[in-house]
């Protein structure tokens, strides 16, 4: 199975089991309409207790991911990858958040690290693009 | 409102030479939950279970396992808790198929297919000798012992330790099949805090004879945070509430909090202008070292 939870990490491990189900349902592993495993499979792959494991699918359905029905199991609902969009740039916007606040703290010039992100981003692209092409 | 299957007020046991190992202890273990219960050697644990399976007898105070004083129960209240220690004596000479069989007797209740169930699962040899056996297929016998009979309550003391990591894997992938179609509610001791996080759905926090702490897993986690703060200005210690652990350099100061919220990051901002501020999640053994 795709999901990967770090029960020591310190983040409570429902936690870490919605995030993983959400990416595996960004990236496709879960697809739309499709069911995901049932809860005693996923528990027994995670090792960790059943009730945790329900605890996550439920606030999965009420984010509105995934819907169940009783005796067939929890199936990705249409609307997740739209939620799950504005999901991951709430994120983003934290990590920028971090990222300025350090910038700051080291005392770098506003315009040098916009330049930076620039820069990074061109990066990225142009390794993108070779990507692209090596995979031809 | 969840039943509790085992509640204790004001529990104490005290030994002849006079030392406590439970001092005024309470205890609530609601039904269906997987109650994780840690504390150093020595702290009362075993006591404390030894008590709700009425092997020993308090020195004060009240305690009701499924309904009744453990003192006053009788047998078919008995026959509804399983229990497995390291002290549990096997018989060495028997197979373990005539272990399983010898146990069952003293059950009304016990279920052989869902025993053979159980042996297959857990791939347990029955034609071995109990003397000939490994720690881990002993230790899974003495599960299989404990839960033969369907019990309501799971008390197991230390069932994991000295098991090696496959092992372990084992023995914690039956219980999760024994909570996920039973529901089963279990307490559980171990110094193996990274399977308890795995399994609890609480946590009790023995130290010197009391329940030091005692919440629901997520809200521990969520309530204990460490602050790691770095700052240009000298440090001066803050002079905060709910502080379990500080420690202090001339540009940094790490504290580790109990009963954290959101307010508490606003009076640190206010305290330390000019700082980065970061907040860390703690693992359990992280908790149980910072309480302790």
């Amino acid at each position: 199975m795709y999901l990967q939870i770090n029960p020591n990490s310190g983040i409570p491990v429902y936690l870490q089991i919605i995030e993983q189900i959400k990416h595996a349902i960004s990236i496709g592993v879960f697809e739309v309409g499709k069911s995901i495993p049932t809860i005693r499979e996923i528990a027994l792959q995670l090792c960790v207790n059943p009730n945790t494991v329900a605890k996550a699918i439920r606030e999965l359905e009420r984010e509105g991911f995934l819907k169940t029905y009783v005796g067939k199991g929890s199936f990705v609902t249409e609307n997740s990858t739209n939620i799950n969009k504005n999901d991951k740039e709430v994120k983003i916007m934290q990590l920028i958040e971090k990222c300025v606040k350090d910038a700051k703290w080291i005392g770098l010039d506003k315009d040098v690290f916009i330049k930076y992100i620039n820069e990074n981003w061109e990066k990225i692209l142009s390794e993108g693009e070779q990507n692209d092409k090596s995979n031809n | 409102m969840t039943n509790l299957i085992i509640k204790a007020t004001n529990l104490s046991k005290k030994y002849d030479n006079n030392t406590f190992a439970l001092n005024n202890l309470d205890i609530n273990v609601n039904e269906g939950s997987v109650y994780g219960l840690l504390g150093q050697n020595g702290a009362g644990k075993s006591t404390l279970l030894r008590i709700i399976m009425s092997l020993l007898k308090p020195t004060s105070g009240n305690i009701d396992v499924l309904g009744v004083n453990p003192l006053e129960m009788n047998k078919s209240i008995k026959q509804q808790i399983g229990y497995s220690s390291d002290s549990m004596q096997l018989i060495p000479w028997l197979k373990v198929g005539e272990m399983l069989n010898y146990n069952g007797v003293f059950y009304d209740t016990w279920d052989v297919p869902y025993v053979e169930q159980w042996v297959k699962k857990l791939d347990l040899p029955l034609n071995k000798r109990v003397f000939s056996l490994s720690r881990g297929n002993r230790q899974k016998l003495a599960l299989i012992m404990a839960i033969g009979h369907r019990p309501k309550l799971l008390v197991l003391d230390e069932p994991a330790g000295g098991l090696d990591p496959l092992a372990r894997k084992d023995f914690l992938e039956s219980m999760i099949e024994l909570i996920n179609e039973s529901g089963t509610t279990v307490i559980i001791s171990s110094h193996l805090l990274t399977d308890l996080e795995r399994i609890s759905d609480s946590i009790g926090l023995i130290a010197n004879g009391k329940m030091q702490i005692e919440m629901e897993l997520e809200i521990l986690k969520n309530s204990t945070k460490q602050v790691r703060i770095a700052t240009k200005n000298n440090v001066l210690e803050p002079k905060l509430k709910d502080i379990l652990k500080m420690q202090k350099t001339e540009h940094s100061i790490t504290i580790t909090f109990k009963n954290w919220n959101n307010d508490k990051i606003k009076e640190l901002k206010a305290l330390f202008p000019d700082s980065i501020i970061d907040i860390t999640h703690l693992s359990l053994e992280e908790i149980f070292l910072a309480y302790t």
